[in-house]
C-alpha cells in the first residue's frame, strides 16, 4: 500500500508543469461548467496556480462560488483535485510563474499587465486513477505485490488529503 | 453560427472515439469531485448515459444535487458539457445500453439492482478546437445552448482567441 508521500508524489508527477486541465466552476445559472486551463509550476504542495485573462468568465464565477475542481486526463491517467479558488493580485508571484509562451494567450501582454490575472487554488482533496499501469501489468503478467490493489477495483486509485 | 443540429454533429465528431470522460459532481459539503467514466458507444443527441454502482459516491452526490459537468479531452480538443443528472434504474433501459465490456466493472450485469444509469440532460456545451494541434495558437471556442427550440442555438457565440 502506497504511503501518503508516495501518493502525493504521484499526484505531482501527473500534474507536472504546463499541463492542460479542465477547470470546473459553477456559473451564475448554477450549472457546472469547465474550460481548459494550463497549470503553472510543478511543485505541488496543495496549491495550484493558473493565469487567466481579466475578461474571462471564470473570474466572476470563482468570486461568486469559490468551490472548484481541476480534472486532468492523459493516456490512462486521471486526476481530480477538489479545492477553493481565489484571485491573487501579486505582481511578484505573476513574474515568478510567468514563462514567455504565455504571451500568445494575452495578446503579447506580460506578467505586469492588468489584463493578466492569477488564480490560486487551495486543494483539499486529490484523487488519482492510474489505468495505464493496469494495462502494463496485464502485458507483463507480473505478480508484483507492490502493485496489488487496495480493493476490488480494476485500477490503481488513491485519495490524498491536504 | 452553428445550429443546434450542427453543434451536436460537431460534438459527436469530437467525442466519438473518446472512451473515458471526466464527470464532475457536487458533494454534501459543496465540494466538486471528478472521476473518469466509461463512455457509451452511442451517438450524442443531447443526452449522455453512464453506468454506475448504486452505492457509489457519485450516485449519492447526484441525488443530492443534479448539476454536473462532463469533460472530454483528447489531443488538442476539449469538450465541456453542462447538464442536469438523474439516476435511472429502469431494467429495460439498462439492457438497451448495456455492452459486454461493462462486465469488468459490473459483473452482475444490467439486471442487478446495484447497477444504475446516470442520465445527463445536456443544457449547454462548449468546445475548443485546435486545428493544428498547437495549444497556445489559434483556438476556436464555440458555446452552444442545447435546450429548447432549434433556434435557441441562435444564442450561441463564437469567439476567436489568439
Amino acid at each position: 500500500m502506497a504511503t501518503k508521500t508516495e501518493k502525493s508524489k504521484k499526484v505531482i508527477d501527473m500534474l507536472d508543469t504546463h499541463k492542460t486541465t479542465m477547470f470546473v466552476t459553477r456559473n451564475k445559472e448554477g450549472n457546472l461548467v469547465s474550460r481548459p486551463m494550463t497549470t503553472q509550476k510543478p511543485e505541488f504542495d496543495g496549491t495550484v496556480w493558473f493565469f487567466v485573462s481579466s475578461d474571462a468568465d471564470v473570474i466572476d464565477e470563482v468570486k461568486a462560488n469559490s468551490d472548484v475542481n481541476i480534472a486532468y486526463s492523459l493516456e490512462g491517467n486521471y486526476l481530480s483535485l477538489s479545492g477553493t479558488a481565489s484571485m491573487v493580485d501579486d505582481d511578484k508571484k505573476k513574474k515568478e510563474l510567468w514563462y514567455p509562451e504565455l504571451k500568445h494567450w494575452f495578446d503579447g501582454a506580460g506578467p505586469e499587465s492588468p489584463k493578466v490575472k492569477l488564480i490560486k487554488v487551495d486543494i483539499s482533496t486529490a484523487r488519482y486513477w492510474d489505468m495505464a499501469q493496469e494495462k502494463d501489468q496485464k502485458k507483463s503478467k507480473s505478480g508484483d505485490s507492490k502493485t496489488k490493489k487496495e480493493d476490488e477495483s480494476p485500477i490503481d486509485s488513491a485519495i490524498v488529503k491536504y | 453560427m452553428p445550429t443546434r443540429q450542427e453543434s451536436i454533429e460537431k460534438i459527436n465528431d469530437m467525442i466519438g472515439d473518446i472512451k473515458v470522460a471526466m464527470l464532475t459532481t457536487v458533494d454534501g459539503d459543496g465540494d466538486f469531485h471528478s472521476r473518469p467514466m466509461m463512455t457509451q458507444e452511442r451517438q450524442f443527441d443531447g443526452d449522455v448515459w453512464f453506468f454506475a454502482s448504486r452505492t457509489s459516491d457519485k450516485v449519492r452526490e447526484i441525488e443530492h444535487e443534479s448539476s454536473v459537468n462532463i469533460s472530454y479531452v483528447e489531443g488538442g480538443n476539449f469538450v465541456s458539457i453542462a447538464g442536469q443528472a438523474e439516476i435511472v434504474s429502469d431494467v429495460q433501459k439498462k439492457k438497451d445500453l448495456w455492452n459486454p465490456a461493462l462486465k469488468v466493472w459490473f459483473e452482475d450485469g444490467p439486471e442487478s439492482p446495484d447497477v444504475v444509469l446516470i442520465h445527463v440532460d445536456a443544457k449547454s456545451a462548449q468546445y475548443w478546437d485546435t486545428p493544428d494541434g498547437m495549444i497556445g495558437r489559434a483556438i476556436s471556442v464555440v458555446k452552444v445552448l442545447l435546450t429548447g427550440e432549434e433556434d435557441a442555438a441562435g444564442d450561441s457565440a463564437k469567439v476567436q482567441y489568439k
